[in-house]
């Protein structure tokens, strides 16, 4: 898998190629931990676009962004799920935990809004 | 290219996180290899990784998994099978949920993961020594489409009955999907391409009644359903007249044919729309809850093709009545064993398969695991389907398996009635029970 970091603003993105299984989730943990505990960062943007598959494992990982950018008042934000993608999170019931956007850029705006 | 479906691919490794991708790789590229395709592969892995990573949590390292990838023709499994542990099975439940607050919630998120992204999981324990995971991904197919300027055969008397090729299937198959609601056929039949594959694995088998042009004027389709029993669906009939003629022909035809085979009988869920009398005999009925059927009784039909030698049941005693009536009055030999809990110790949490057919908002409930809230358990399991409008609550126990005699006290408890017997459907007899609304 491929992580890919960007900092805009207030917002820190996470772009995800490849396949997300329990191999790869503590490499990415580790950058979820480092970006969302960064001061003055209010939203943490995952793109989903290249991201062919995700297990109970990454989706993990999701939750703990979350849960930190909730404990300061922030958001975490995904895009561009891809149809099997989208599938695990609705079968986990995590659809709702997060907001979902079709593309980056309208997450984005709604990350600056 | 596709390699033989009877090739199935095997790896043996230990219990430990470090072999994850070695496992990962297998499912992945074996699936491949033996012709699935993205979307198979994809859940096959999903299924495969939770169950592997979950059980690596629990298993000593040194303990050995061994692995099986297989393709069925018209699906593709992947299978587990590690020495006797205890696994907790409880996620498997259709009933349930992740809180993400609750972190033992979370640990049970990727086998309520793995039984949901594929069709059909089964938990199976093999003699005192271990147990299996298999997991089914069903190939994926396109419905029957509507095929312009596609006619049925209109000349009764040119009708001949002959074993279908792939070309005849598919026009049956069109045809019926055309001339008949969904709830008179299973769902494989909404599937040209999945009845094709299903003759060709000799999973089933097709007779069409054909005109001199080639125009199919109707058709049956037999599936194998255990060693010792093969179940039939219809005859569909697409002429106007003579259709009573043509129903017997293509019923004479498919007797001769599972004659031949080592089935000792015939088991018609699907009948056509009128029953020639003296084919078949009704094994029972289960009641259509639907408001549009108004309680309709569905029956089951049966005919013996061989001598029944005879085999040996469980059951528990307070529905040994109902089956020695049952046998008695369908002249079956059986050795009816009580079989009830004797204060041996169970899992805690026991586990249910289930299986939706929405045309008949019916839901088929089967015992995975049996465990110390099996009537709790129930009672989750039709709260979940009363509240999707699943009116038809089936459940079926195999009396060949001693063990899912434990559910049926709890059903009984649960409002659930025994209705009827099916003789060989699985490794014994399958014993249905329906659960009734109105006593609940």
């Amino acid at each position: 898998m491929e992580i890919s970091l960007e900092k805009k603003g207030t917002c820190g993105i996470i772009r995800l190629a490849g396949k997300l299984t329990a191999v790869e989730a503590p490499e990415l943990e580790q950058e979820v931990r480092q970006l969302a505990g960064k001061d003055g960062l209010t939203c943490l943007l995952i793109d989903l676009k290249d991201l062919e598959y995700i297990s109970s494992a990454g989706l993990r990982v999701f939750l703990l962004g979350a849960k930190m950018m909730d404990a300061k008042g922030g958001r975490v934000l995904l895009c561009a799920l891809r149809e099997n993608v989208r599938e695990v999170f609705d079968i986990s019931g995590f659809t709702d935990l997060f907001g979902i956007y079709g593309a980056e850029e309208e997450a984005l705006a709604s990350c600056e809004s | 290219m596709t390699l033989s479906k009877s090739l199935p691919i095997e790896l043996t490794v230990t219990g430990q996180h470090e072999f994850l991708p070695v496992v990962l790789c297998v499912v992945e590229n074996g699936t491949r290899a033996l012709g699935g395709g993205e979307r198979e592969i994809l859940r096959l892995l999903l299924a495969a990784e939770e169950i592997f990573t979950h059980l690596c949590g629990i298993l000593s390292p040194q303990t050995p998994v061994r692995l099986r990838c297989a393709s069925g023709m018209t699906h593709f499994s992947v299978e587990m099978e590690i020495p006797k542990a205890d696994v907790d099975l409880r996620a498997f439940n259709i009933t349930a949920t992740v809180t993400p607050e609750n972190e033992a919630s979370l640990e049970e998120m990727g086998l309520m993961i793995a039984a949901r992204s594929v069709d059909n999981l089964e938990v199976e324990r093999r003699g005192e020594a271990g147990m299996a995971f298999r997991i089914v991904k069903e190939k994926t197919y396109p419905p029957a489409e509507p095929v312009e300027g596609l006619k049925e055969a209109t000349r009764t008397k040119d009708l001949e009955i002959r074993e279908a090729g792939p070309e005849a299937v598919k026009l049956f198959i069109y045809l019926l999907n055309r001339n008949y609601p969904p709830e008179r056929f299973p769902d494989e039949l909404r599937y040209p391409g999945k009845v094709v594959d299903m003759v060709r694995a000799e999973l089933a088998g097709t007779l069409v009644a054909l005109d001199k042009t080639g125009a199919v004027g109707g058709g049956v389709v037999w599936q194998v359903l255990s060693p010792r029993m093969v179940t039939c669906m219809g005859p569909y009939v697409f002429v106007k007249e003579d259709r009573a003629d043509v129903t017997r022909r293509l019923l004479d035809g498919v007797i001769g044919q599972v004659a031949r085979t080592s089935a000792l009988g015939l088991i018609n869920r699907y009948p056509p729309d009128e029953m020639p009398p003296g084919y078949f005999e009704i094994l029972g009925t289960v009641r259509d809850y639907r408001e549009e059927a108004g309680g309709r009784e569905e029956s089951y039909y049966y005919r013996l093709l061989d001598e029944d030698l005879g085999s040996r049941v469980w059951a528990d005693r307070s529905v040994i009545p109902f089956l020695e009536k049952t046998y008695d009055r369908l002249v079956l030999p059986r050795e009816i064993i009580p079989f009830h809990n004797e204060g041996e110790q169970l899992p805690r949490h026991s586990v249910l398969s289930a299986r939706y057919e929405h045309p008949k908002r019916r839901v088929t409930l089967r015992p995975l695991w049996p465990g110390e809230d099996m009537e709790k358990n129930l009672a989750r399991h039709v709260a979940v389907f009363e509240k999707e409008k699943m009116v038809n609550i089936l459940f079926h126990i195999d009396l060949g398996i001693s063990d899912e005699a434990l559910w049926i006290p709890h059903l009984l408890a649960q409002h659930f009635i025994p209705r009827l017997v099916l003789p060989y459907a699985g490794r014994g007899d399958i014993l249905i029970l329906q659960y009734d609304p109105a006593t609940a």
